[in-house]
């Protein structure tokens, strides 16, 4: 029993002690040294900190060299698709590739840092392409200079040897994806009018970068105001009558007809909304995609036109109810009917962004003699001037990521700039009119 | 009761202080290590446990071995006319809209008698009274529209915010500046306002970029790698840095400095 107590004592004794030594240890271990031996303070040097903020933002230098591979031209071919998307997206520097000092054939798909950190790149595209009779593979590996010399990305297609674009836009998404957070749109399609006769417009569609550009209306008349939508490519032709709204999958028959003018469809969350003058003034009306169940959903004295898929399931159109043509937003059913533009005394042909980070509306606004785009921040209320002195330029599509904005221009064709109005580039030659872009 | 506790084998009571006969040998063991667990082994855990990250140097907020001198932004001098320290600040406002008019006579008699009619004089041409007036206006608006030179130091920064500093506030905001100027992220790079990578550069005695490195990194391998490339760039062209004054230049000549990168704006 005494062992025990003393046991007792000694273990009440020895948690005393290290608990003091676990307070004191870290004072002493931990500490800056700032104490001497003696007690004296010894005081550290100092030394400046000063602060820098505020970078400038720059084009993300890349590389992309010649494949390596057994077909030269294919290959060769297929990298220019890929430089083209990357200088399209005005994200990117691409950096010419004749000023490349690194030894391709040695390094093959792999990367040495040195050669690439000297020409500036801080990311390198490899590519290698093998064509066997029709068929192609296709190697691509993407390294960052700063991660090192393994790659992001690794990636294998294979495939028929016509689908090397579509191959080369992928690997090109991925890479936007990968350093944005945010996939890239190349490969989406384009669709315009475009004026092939005197009184002859017909229905274009294209790659988004020019590419595969084809007819689709059946080029007997006029035949115009494309958009996108279940049922392929929708568009309006005049008739003897008046105009009707078809689509591509009913073979350029009637899909939406009535009394007078109905054109200008878009289709917008399983319905397709037109404006019409069937009750005698343009109003804008809702139907199924069959042309059944048609709706009417404005009715004002002023002139209603040019519906557009908006935010939120609302539905944008141009009106002339307050004096000149401005933009307003409605709900579907064609309530609450909203005017956006207040700047300028003629704004029309609007165009949303729907992606919810970035709440822009894209139009064409009349300033002096002739047609320029704006966009307009539906928060900031902000107003931003994309041409100016170039020519009268309208009918603006977001692209759907809204990192690019497609117009018409009278400088000779389709245009793609950024949203600032930045790196504007022509795509696609001709007399081209109101551009939509598929979502 | 206690017969029928007694007849399972176990008593399950709590043992009472005063009945030191139920405390056994092994209930006094368990007692002892119980207390060596919650009163050693967890501090001594925690202790090794601190040691193992101060070694690692996760957790730093700064580097250590000296006493950091931070100068924030605030304090940078603004770029201005230097004033003559022996006369009040200026705050200049527009004269002439706010002088009484030469012309008002003020009565300090609250019942002012009418003024005699022969005294009443009208103006010799009322026509050029109302152009004087009109010009007065227009050079008031004149003086207000007057771009004023700010006050502040000759040697100071546009982003200043200070009208007077040492020279070594100002030296700093000329550093700020030279670095800032050419420090270029790319455009894949998101939102940046929370990146930071803080940097140690040496300012040769010859005012040249000397060795640099990361001391802390932002997670972000672009964004590291474009402070890099700045304190490479300076150092391939071989710029040279803004000389400091004397007075301070035994503070940055032949010394390191650090300088944290942030993508913030203000």
């Amino acid at each position: 029993m005494n062992a025990l107590r003393h046991l007792k004592s000694l273990s009440f004794i020895a948690s005393v002690a290290l608990i003091a030594a676990a307070f004191l240890l870290p004072t002493e271990g931990v500490g800056q040294g700032a104490t001497e031996a003696g007690g004296e303070e010894k005081p550290l040097p100092t030394r400046v900190t000063i602060t820098v903020d505020s970078p400038e933002k720059d084009l993300y230098r890349i590389a992309l060299p010649d494949p390596i591979g057994n077909t030269n031209k294919l290959g060769a071919w297929g990298v220019e698709i890929m430089r083209n998307d990357l200088r399209l997206i005005s994200l990117f520097k691409v950096l010419d590739h004749r000023s490349f000092i690194a030894d391709a054939q040695k390094e093959g798909l792999g990367i040495e840092k040195p050669p690439w950190s000297s020409v500036g790149a801080q990311g390198v595209v490899k590519t290698e392409v093998m064509l066997s009779g029709n068929q192609v593979e296709i190697q691509a590996r993407f390294y960052e200079i700063a991660r090192g010399t393994t790659p992001l990305l690794s990636k294998t297609y294979k495939g028929g040897k016509n689908q090397t674009r579509q191959f080369m836009h992928e690997f090109a998404n991925e890479i936007v994806g990968l350093l944005t957070g945010k996939r890239g749109v190349f490969g989406t399609r384009l669709a315009f009018a475009r004026r092939v006769g005197p009184g002859r417009k017909d229905i274009y569609v294209s790659d988004f970068d020019g590419a595969n550009h084809g007819r689709v209306s059946k080029g007997k008349g006029l035949s115009m105001l494309p958009s996108f939508g279940r049922g392929g490519i929708w568009y309006s032709v005049l008739s003897e009558t008046g105009m009707f709204i078809t689509n591509t999958s009913s073979k350029e028959k009637p899909v939406i007809e009535g009394s007078g003018l109905n054109m200008g469809v878009a289709v917008c969350g399983g319905r397709a909304y037109f404006s019409s003058t069937r009750d005698g003034n343009s109003e804008i009306y809702s139907a199924n995609l069959d042309g059944s169940d048609v709706k009417r959903l404005t009715n004002h004295p002023g002139i209603d036109v040019s519906p557009t898929c908006g935010p939120g399931g609302k539905i944008g159109f141009v009106s002339s109810r307050h004096g000149g043509p401005q933009v307003f937003v409605m709900d579907a059913s064609g309530g609450s009917p909203k005017r956006l533009t207040y700047k300028g005394d003629h704004n029309q042909t609007p165009a949303f962004c729907h992606d919810p980070d970035t709440p822009l509306l894209a139009f064409s606004g009349r300033d002096g003699g002739g047609f320029d785009i704006f966009t307009l921040n539906l928060k900031t209320g902000e107003y931003k001037r994309l041409t100016q002195g170039q020519g009268v330029n309208q009918d603006p599509a977001f692209s759907p990521d809204c990192r690019m904005v497609a117009f018409a221009s009278s400088r000779g064709g389709l245009f793609i700039s950024n949203p600032d109005g930045l790196n504007q580039t022509k795509v696609l030659s001709g007399s081209i009119s109101t551009v939509r872009w598929s979502q | 009761m206690r017969d029928s506790i007694e007849t399972t084998g176990l008593d399950l009571r709590p043992p009472s202080l005063l009945d030191s006969e139920l405390m056994n040998s092994q209930m006094w063991l368990g007692g002892v290590l119980v207390a060596l667990a919650a009163h050693v082994l967890l501090p001594v855990a925690a202790i090794i446990s601190l040691g193992l990250l101060a070694e690692s140097g996760l957790g730093d907020s700064e580097p250590e071995g000296y006493i950091e001198e931070h100068v924030v932004e605030a304090r940078f001098v603004r770029r201005g006319k230097k004033l003559d320290p022996n006369k009040l600040p200026n705050r200049r406002v527009p004269r002439l809209s706010t002088a009484p008019d030469k012309s008002t006579v003020v009565s300090k008699n609250m019942n002012p008698e009418p003024p005699d009619k022969k005294d009443e004089q009208e103006p010799e041409d009322p026509v050029d009274d109302l152009v004087t007036r009109l010009g007065d206006r227009a050079k008031a608006f004149a003086e207000i529209a007057e771009e004023r030179e700010l006050e502040g130091d000759p040697e100071g920064v546009d982003f200043g915010t200070e009208t007077e500093a040492k020279a070594g506030d100002i030296y700093r905001g000329k550093l700020k500046d030279f670095f800032q100027r050419g420090w270029t992220i790319p455009t894949t790079l998101g939102d940046t306002s929370k990146l930071k990578v803080t940097a140690e550069v040496e300012i040769t005695r010859d005012l040249k970029v000397g060795a640099s490195s990361i001391l802390k990194r932002s997670g972000v391998p672009l964004f590291d790698q474009s402070v890099e490339d700045r304190f490479q760039q300076l150092r391939t062209l071989g710029t040279t840095l803004p000389e400091p004054p004397p007075e301070v230049a035994e503070q940055f000549l032949g010394k390191k400095i650090n300088i944290n990168f942030t993508g913030k704006r203000p």
